[in-house]
């Protein structure tokens, strides 16, 4: 560990050895270009642009949740009524119907 | 006719509102007193930071000419958003970061910048021992790809803590140790033929 610092203090030692001044005009080039160019001050937009994305676009899937909920739900089946069973008897030209309705009890006791 | 105040629009009529005049006007005035101060708090931040943050972005783009505009760029970004700034954080991790992804736009944007500087041409004595070793550093930074330079540099030219380039770059702690361990290792043997 001690190695690697010594290493350490030497390599950092040798990086900055080769340093180079800012270039003459620099400084002032930016300092004019930050003065002409209009400061940032829409705090207001900086801290609520994420919900203000959100919000339409939360509101758009409601909304397109709402319209296609109709067309999302299962549909009923129709409902079975009756059970409708037919006999015929050919050569004596009878027919025989029996309907079964839900209010039909079967084997029910007087 | 100059009405000296507001005048609000009130249910289709106006109401002349001075004293609403007056408190807007001392809100103007007291944000632009702010806006003077945010500048000057700005350049006195930037003063003892100024001459390392140049030579780090130099550094990382290898000495190329375009590290004049990656540091300009980057100043004029810090002093737009200088109003997020939070008062408790280091300013100098916080306009690194800046730096940081300006030198990434930069490698984004041109990925031709391979080309190992001439630091012999750059230096002040470049034929003493120093001189040898100073190159041979550089040799092996201009090696480094642009992330991994931007970790040496941060490291070794900047002075920063390993948990302080994470919060900077972005990388894992874990990554970090692995490079400057590289660093380390291969340095290690060039510095070494050199003392002999």
């Amino acid at each position: 560990m001690d190695k690697d610092m010594i290493l350490d203090k030497e390599i950092s030692r040798l990086v900055r050895s080769l340093e180079k001044a800012l270039p003459v005009g620099l400084e002032e080039r930016i300092a004019l270009k930050a003065t002409s160019e209009v400061p940032y001050h829409r705090p207001f937009f900086r801290k609520w642009r994420l919900a203000l994305a959100v919000v339409p676009g939360g509101a758009a899937l409601l909304l397109a949740l709402l319209l296609l909920l109709p067309a999302l739900r299962k549909q009923e089946g129709p409902q079975i009524t009756e059970i409708r069973t037919q006999f015929e008897l050919v050569d004596k030209n009878i027919t025989i119907i029996f309907i079964q309705r839900p209010d039909f009890k079967l084997f029910e006791e007087d | 006719m100059k009405i000296d105040g507001d005048c609000l629009e009130s249910s289709g009529s106006f109401i002349f509102n001075a004293e609403k005049a007056r408190s807007l006007r001392r809100t103007k005035m007291k944000d632009k007193e702010e806006a003077c101060v945010s500048q000057a708090a700005f350049w006195n931040l930037m003063e003892p930071v100024k001459l390392r943050l140049y030579n780090f972005v130099l550094k990382s783009l290898n000495f190329a000419t375009d590290a004049d505009d990656v540091y300009q760029e980057t100043v004029l970004h810090a002093f737009q958003y200088f109003a997020s700034f939070r008062k408790d954080r280091d300013f100098r991790a916080w306009i690194y970061s800046i730096a940081h992804n300006e030198i990434k736009n930069h490698f984004r944007k041109s990925r031709n910048l391979t080309a190992s500087p001439n630091i012999g041409a750059l230096m002040a004595s470049p034929n003493d021992s120093t001189g040898a070793l100073v190159r041979e550093v550089f040799r092996f930074a201009a090696q480094l790809r642009p992330k991994e330079r931007e970790v040496f540099f941060l490291f070794y030219e900047s002075g920063f803590s390993i948990p302080e380039i994470e919060g900077i770059t972005g990388l894992k702690e874990g990554y970090i140790k692995l490079l400057l361990s590289q660093a380390r290792n291969n340095l290690k043997e060039a510095l070494g033929v050199h003392h002999g």
